[in-house]
């Protein structure tokens, strides 16, 4: 069981007029660092977005196993709880609730995470530190009017203060702005440092692997996992792209 | 105690179909002994209130309002009229126990600075009463005004709540207004961008529940070219909780290059809510660009299901966005005396602890925006 | 109509006048004598007689709000008069029909369009109907098509009885009474459980008397599962001297029935447009407004949607054009008071030459309602700076479940647009109209080609208006 923090079996999901991800099976072992990667409207992104449990998808066969439970039924609310984490590429605009209130809220939410008020703040002002964030930001609304770079902060901050079990980052995205990619890579490096966590990153944009120890490397293609690898899959595919893979996805029809 | 009741508030300057009920709004105050050879001499600054001198100053809440206000505001200690310079940035502070009305005229100079904060907060131990603030600002050339408005009254009080605003050439006011309580509160603002470039922003949140009323109109009057005005009102109405909302975005012929914008968000938590909205654009010039929304009903679902990934559910969302408007409050309180009436209201709605934690955050924090004390 | 018309245009299309002589014109003025004449003439059973006279009560007593809306002040009652007919009878056939009457309503091309895209016509004609007919195969599925008076003389009697001004009641407001004291002519509709016409019916409204008011009733009936597109048109020519419409519509559909009512219209611009269309849906049922606004002096224009059946939904697509001399306040309201009831609201309005143009809507929202679902959306155009357009929606919303949302936008064209369009070799009016061709298509693409057209028209007559 300790070697299957997150157990994907024969995983079909789509929305309710198309499938889009086909019989999927992905197992990632507790602290490996595992890359997601493939062409732009492959699926990768409705994949994390599956393993969250984002009621805009529907399951229609397999199982999603996570620490050694079933949670193929269950709401986001309950696999956020048990230990999993989706940072948004794009993440939601909340006017009205102060990041600090939110924060308190979701770190509330956690047994494991008891802390007293004062120790709640000095974990967040020693967190926003490390980000490079003025502590001003704690009283803003969450996410509004922030920038693409500070949105990403936001992000990293509540990945570091959850401490999940196993982080999925939505990066897939090329567009990322110097900034916001550094801020990530930071993120990650915080992240593999101060708890041994599972890391999948999701993307195209091999500059943001660059300071990443990648254990797999996976590809998919139209839905499909079509080919996995070590580390070395990166080189290989930021030489020659996805061409490659997209053979195969179409021998697959 | 002898009461009268002051009808037609907070009417907004287009109407509609009367059934509606949603044109106006009424409001039983104490009655005062009105008597109209007031003697303004009696005013504690050194330059009194001059009872010309803001007559044609448009008022939010409407005339019986004003009437009112004046007439209640008798004491010398509760009229004032201050003069900013552009050498003297200010902080006017207002703040209203139970029962407290006055009256506070505050003109700025060109370039000059000044911060307004207008507190009401009793105890629930106070006599029923009604608070009542009746603010005028006129600001000159380049003046920039902040105002903070708290309305934190448990539901025994009422409250009433009258802005008046001027601005000239490119002078400018950011306007943050909670409403966290009171049995009825009912405040108008009306905004006359007269200078060219001048600009408002404005943004209300509030909370209401159990029987509370909730009564607010805005009114920006874009007069200047190339005026901005951004109004953003947003809440959470639970139990059987009332709230009208007026809201009127007037780009008058003349008013080139002016742009509004109007945006309300309101999450409905409770059974036996009223929420009525009346959000209206008037426009008489063509060089312009004005536009609202509304958003009611429950919390969006991209926010749904971006709060469930992080952990909460629906109901739990629901409560995030009550209590936010509180810590909002608290943790962007500009005086002592704000951040304590928002934190009496944490304390009874949140709880001790919470209310705890939020004073201590509010102290680690910067707060938002330019510190005022 | 075809489509080559559009390029010669001209307002001489709708302003003709056709001479009174030999007409019946009863006396200006509201009394209980003319209320009583009217009654007689058309030899109406006891009941509506007495709802008649109820409602001149109520027209005496009700107030026009003071607080809101245009003004109507040029519009005198005394010098209305409420009823004025032909001595023609109602025909079946257009060669019946008196040459002048024809005639206006061959240039309106009533009977071209019969004959290719319709199910059947109704034509008024000042206060009475002057042809009526129906293709027979419709007929023969048992739908009905005939003026109210006629039905009230046959077996729908006692239908009409139950449904004739209960959904708009003379208590409703002051010109809803003033139509139940001297309404005229108008349509009955009933289209029998689950039948469903390929084709639209259409009735088309000619005043033709100055100083006259049309107060014309539509009353249909879609049964369950049925389907019925209804299209109204209207127009006048321009006098001097006020004119008043003050109709009224009733719409009734039944459980999972769908209904499309299409109104263009073109009145004349002395006219006080008055009307009030109101619609009740059943379970499942779809209403469908499409309502275009052109003609008239002063438009006082609401269509209203009751959603009281579970499911029910409603849609209103409108576009409202305010030129020189108008004052048009127009909108919707839609009222969702079952569960999982949807509405939804697109309008658009352009404001020109010193028009006035209002858009007006309520949509509320009953504690019952859970999970309602409400929309609106209303773009505004303003095409110089001599002219006004305001925004007016309430929103009443009592039920948690529940969620409306709201937009609303107020601009003009942009110069870049034109900058671009005529870098392309249009000329600046060219251009305009383009870009008011292309803010109308969402509403033009609603209507049958024949409408879009003459809508198009419409546009055409009033961005060249302008220039000259």
């Amino acid at each position: 069981m300790t070697d299957k923090l997150l157990d994907i079996a024969g995983l079909c999901a789509g929305t309710e007029d198309a499938t889009i991800l086909h019989d999927i099976d992905l197992t990632l072992a507790p602290g490996t660092t595992h890359v997601l990667m493939g062409p732009n409207g492959a699926g990768k992104s409705t994949l994390g977005h599956v393993i969250m449990g984002d009621p805009t998808y529907r399951t229609s066969a397999g199982t999603i196993s996570f620490d050694g439970a079933d949670v193929t039924a269950d709401t986001a609310d309950k696999r956020s709880l048990a230990g999993i984490f989706l940072s948004y590429q794009a993440p939601v605009e909340v006017p009205g609730v102060p990041l600090y209130s939110f924060l308190r809220t979701i770190a509330g939410k956690r047994p494991e995470l008891k802390m007293t008020s004062r120790q709640f703040r000095a974990r967040v002002g020693e967190l926003a530190q490390q980000l490079d964030m003025d502590s001003s930001y704690l009283t803003r609304e969450l996410n509004v009017g922030f920038s693409g770079g500070e949105k990403k902060k936001v992000e990293m901050l509540q990945l570091l203060l959850l401490q999940p079990k196993l982080a999925i980052l939505d990066e897939t995205d090329s567009g990322l702005d110097v900034d916001a990619l550094a801020v990530v890579s930071r993120g990650i490096e915080a992240y593999r440092a101060s708890c041994d966590g599972t890391l999948l990153v999701i993307t195209h944009n091999t500059r943001i692997l660059e300071r990443l120890d990648v254990d797999r490397t996976h590809v998919m293609v139209k839905g499909r996992l079509v080919a996995e690898g070590g580390a070395d899959l990166i080189p290989k595919i930021d030489r020659e792209g996805f061409e490659q893979f997209e053979q195969t996805g179409d021998g697959d029809r | 105690m002898a009461t009268s009741t002051l009808e037609r508030l907070n009417t907004p300057p287009a109407q509609t179909w009367n059934y509606l009920r949603i044109n106006d709004a009424v409001l039983e105050v104490p009655a005062i002994a009105n008597d109209p050879a007031r003697d303004y001499s009696a005013s504690v600054d050194a330059t009194p209130v001059r009872p010309d001198a803001h007559a044609g100053l448009e008022m939010g809440a409407g005339d019986a309002a004003t009437a009112w206000l004046t007439s209640a505001a008798t004491s010398a200690a509760s009229r004032h009229t201050v003069r900013v310079s552009s050498d003297s940035p200010q902080l006017v502070e207002v703040n209203l126990s139970a029962g407290d009305v006055t009256e506070t005229n505050v003109e700025l100079g060109p370039d000059a600075e000044a911060t307004i904060v207008v507190t009401a907060s009793a105890s629930p131990a106070d006599a029923p009463s009604t608070t009542g603030n009746l603010l005028r600002i006129t600001a000159a050339r380049g003046a920039r005004v902040t105002l903070a408005e708290l309305v934190a009254l448990p539901d025994s009080h009422q409250h009433l709540d009258d802005v008046g605003i001027e601005l000239g050439q490119g002078a400018s006011i950011e306007v943050r207004q909670y409403v966290l309580g009171a049995g009825t509160a009912v405040l108008g603002l009306a905004a006359n961008l007269a200078g060219a470039r001048s600009s408002l922003t404005l943004a209300t949140r509030y909370l209401a529940r159990g029987r509370e009323r909730l009564d607010l109109n805005h009114v920006v009057r874009m007069r200047g070219t190339d005026t901005r005005a951004q109004v953003d009102e947003s809440g959470v109405l639970d139990d059987d909780a009332e709230k009208t909302l007026r809201a009127t975005i007037d780009l008058v012929r003349g008013a080139k290059g002016a742009k509004g914008r109007e945006q309300e968000t309101v999450l409905v938590a409770g059974d036996g809510v009223v929420n009525k909205t009346l959000p209206v654009i008037l426009c008489d010039e063509d060089d312009v660009a004005g536009d609202h929304g509304a958003t009611i009903g429950s919390v969006s679902q991209d926010q749904l299901s971006y709060l469930a990934d992080r952990g909460l559910t629906e109901e739990d969302a629901t409560e995030l966005f009550s209590s936010a408007v509180i810590d909002d409050a608290v943790l962007s309180a500009p005086t002592g005396a704000f951040r304590d009436a928002a934190l009496a209201i944490a304390r009874d709605l949140l709880g001790d602890q919470a209310a705890n934690d939020l004073a201590e955050a509010e102290a680690s924090f910067e707060p938002r925006g330019g510190d005022a004390r | 109509m075809s489509a080559s018309n559009v390029s010669d245009v001209d307002r001489s299309l709708y302003d003709f006048v056709k001479p009174e002589e030999g007409y019946e014109r009863f006396a200006d003025g509201l009394t209980p004598d003319i209320v009583r004449a009217i009654s007689s003439k058309k030899d109406e059973p006891d009941w509506m007689l007495e709802l008649r006279l109820k409602s001149l009560d109520i027209y005496q007593d009700l107030r026009m709000p003071s607080n809101w809306g245009p003004s109507i002040e040029g519009l005198d009652m005394d010098h209305i008069s409420t009823y004025v007919t032909s001595k023609a009878k109602q025909a079946k056939n257009w060669d019946e029909v008196p040459t002048e009457i024809k005639d206006t309503f061959e240039k309106l091309g009533i009977p071209e369009a019969e004959r290719t895209s319709l199910a059947g016509v109704g034509a008024q004609y000042d206060s009475e109907l002057v042809y009526h007919n129906m293709r027979e195969e419709v007929a023969e599925q048992g739908v009905v098509y005939s003026g109210i008076e006629e039905a009230l003389h046959g077996p729908y009697e006692d239908m009409i009885r139950e449904h004739f001004m209960s959904l708009v009641p003379p208590t409703d407001h002051k010109f809803a009474a003033l139509h139940g004291a001297v309404w005229s002519g108008g349509s009955f509709v009933y289209v029998p459980e689950g039948v469903h016409l390929d084709f639209p019916l259409q009735s088309y409204f000619r005043l033709n008397a100055a100083g006259a008011g049309q107060f014309e009733h539509t009353l249909i009936i879609v049964e369950p599962g049925a389907d019925l597109h209804f299209i109204e048109g209207c127009s006048a020519p321009k006098y001097n001297v006020a004119n008043l419409h003050a109709g009224c519509v009733e719409l009734f559909v039944g459980k999972g029935a769908r209904l499309r009512y299409s109104t263009i219209e073109n009145w004349s611009k002395n006219m006080y447009n008055l009307n009030t269309k109101r619609a009740r849906v059943a379970e499942d049922g779809v209403m469908e407004w499409v309502s275009g606004s052109f003609g008239s002096h002063v438009s006082y224009l609401y269509p209203t949607t009751i959603l009281a059946g579970a499911r029910s939904s409603c849609e209103f697509t409108g576009i409202t054009f305010a030129g020189a001399t108008q004052n048009l306040d127009t909108g919707c309201k839609v009222v969702l008071a079952a569960p999982d009831t949807k509405a939804s609201v697109s309008t658009k309005s352009l404001s020109k030459s010193g028009g006035v143009s209002t858009f007006r809507s309520s949509v509320m929202v009953t504690r019952n309602a859970e999970r309602a679902r409400a929309s609106v959306s209303c773009q505004s155009l303003m095409l110089d700076d001599q002219s006004r357009s305001d925004t007016i929606p309430a929103m009443d919303v009592r039920c948690k479940s529940a969620s409306v949302g709201h937009e609303a936008t107020i601009g003009r064209i942009s110069d870049d647009t034109i900058l671009y369009l005529m870098s392309r070799g249009a000329t600046e009016q060219e251009a305009r109209t383009m870009v008011v061709n292309g803010f109308a298509n969402p509403i033009s693409k609603e209507l049958p080609l024949e409408y879009a057209v003459e809508m198009n028209n419409l546009i055409k007559l009033e961005m060249e208006g302008a220039i000259g």
